[in-house]
């Protein structure tokens, strides 16, 4: 499976910038030409990696032909000062938004983005995000989606889908965008999902005096090995985040591969881990890797995946779900999927 | 002196502060080292005087000149609910 083949070498090592690998060899810095500046720019902010290529060409692991007056590091740094403001944004509603949730009684925890900066970066700064991602629990629906609120007028079947087979709902307040996710996916994988499981643990960050509950570590890796392999735009940033939590803590691994193989997805943890070692060109013999490469994946579970990898349209990653579900539960899905479709249409 | 409820990011050369209405300053220079010197709001404050002095005394400026930029840095996160002056 392969996701993308031209990632430029800066950007790869901006992706590995402070990963946890002691001990492994320096690598020759990564050099961009003064011709390719401008796209490597837009590349990286559009990957939310502006912190970690400024980082990296800080350091040395990135460098510029020609940039003796530093106007390239500058400019990098703009990017990544806007990336930060736009967090710190991000953060303050999603304050607004615990407020909200909790006083609506909704279990919910915070996953992706920002519980990742705060939690498994070395510095929350080198993790941008565009975005509040929460996970709520299927039984408080309705009350978050009253709570964050999600426009609901023309939307009821696709709100209706959303629930029982779908990934979820995005809001969108003061122009900042919140996405109420009840899976970590659609399609095949998500119908394996016992979602319950995230909501009897939980991490804490403190952000503005209070604390917002996270998806615990286990969960967070499981959550961004799905987002790398079935998310769409497969970026870099979503495999440096499986990279930076597998690497961080061998213990969380552990715990992710159990949860993995609870619910049948071992197959997305171990694409996510294989694909995300050879984007990030990281040092095959680690045990991380190794292990990720010796989990079989079946026919059906690979094609699916690979479905997922080359951005199949959604529709039909939803109807992977088909032939994973439960016979009995197939005529619902089907008249589920047809309503919201005309829906859509109307 | 000190620091109220906030989100925060900082940089080499650079802070970005919001409070949870949304209201948002972004700042450059050393506006970070004032920031860093500054208590979380459960921690006893700092006097004013001091902070200057130990800016001065880290950057190796003149204490006027350091004087007048803490002032402006910190009337900007004042104005956004930011940082507390104690009387």
């Amino acid at each position: 499976m392969s996701f993308a083949s031209h990632d430029h070498p800066a950007l790869i090592a901006a992706a590995r910038h402070r990963l946890p690998l002691p001990g492994a060899p320096a690598d020759a810095p990564a050099v961009i030409r003064p011709d390719e500046l401008e796209g490597v720019r837009i590349a990286a902010r559009t990957d939310r990696i502006s912190g970690l290529l400024a980082g990296a060409l800080r350091v040395g692991e990135v460098v510029v032909d020609g940039d003796d007056d530093g106007m390239a590091q500058s400019s990098v740094d703009d990017d990544w000062h806007d990336t930060l403001h736009a967090s710190v944004l991000l953060e303050a509603l999603l304050v607004r938004l615990a407020e909200r949730l909790d006083g609506a009684g909704v279990r919910w925890r915070l996953t992706k983005g920002a519980a990742v900066a705060h939690l498994d970066e070395p510095d929350p700064a080198l993790r941008g995000f565009a975005d509040v991602d929460v996970v709520v629990h299927a039984d408080d629906w309705d009350r978050a989606l009253d709570a964050v609120p999600v426009e609901r007028t023309g939307r009821t079947r696709a709100l209706a889908f959303a629930h029982r087979y779908g990934k979820g709902a995005t809001a969108m307040v003061d122009g900042m965008e919140i996405d109420v996710h009840l899976r970590f996916a659609v399609g095949r994988f998500a119908t394996r999902a016992r979602m319950a499981d995230c909501f009897e643990t939980a991490d804490t960050v403190h952000l503005a005096g209070r604390a917002i509950p996270t998806l615990s570590a286990e969960f967070r890796l499981l959550h961004a090995c799905h987002h790398a392999v079935l998310g769409g735009s497969a970026e870099l940033r979503a495999f440096r985040d499986v990279a930076q939590l597998a690497l961080a803590s061998p213990a969380t691994v552990t715990a992710t591969w159990e949860v993995a193989r609870e619910w049948g997805v071992e197959a997305v943890m171990a694409s996510a881990i294989v694909e995300g070692w050879r984007r990030l060109r990281l040092p095959p013999d680690h045990p991380v890797v190794q292990k990720a490469a010796t989990v079989t994946i079946g026919a059906e579970d690979r094609r699916v995946l690979e479905l997922f990898a080359r951005e199949a349209p959604f529709r039909q990653q939803v109807l992977t779900s088909w032939a994973a579900l439960p016979h009995h539960e197939r005529p619902r899905f089907a008249w589920s999927a047809w309503r919201m479709s005309q829906e859509h249409r109307s | 002196m000190r620091r109220a409820l906030a989100l925060w990011r900082r940089a080499p050369g650079y802070l970005t502060v919001a409070a949870v209405d949304g209201a948002s300053v972004r700042m450059a220079g050393s506006a970070g080292a004032v920031w860093d010197l500054l208590p979380d709001i459960d921690a006893e404050p700092v006097n004013l005087a001091s902070l200057v002095a130990t800016l001065a005394d880290d950057f190796d400026e003149d204490i006027d000149v350091v004087g007048r930029d803490v002032t402006s840095v910190l009337d900007a996160l004042e104005a956004i609910g930011c940082v507390v002056r104690l009387p």
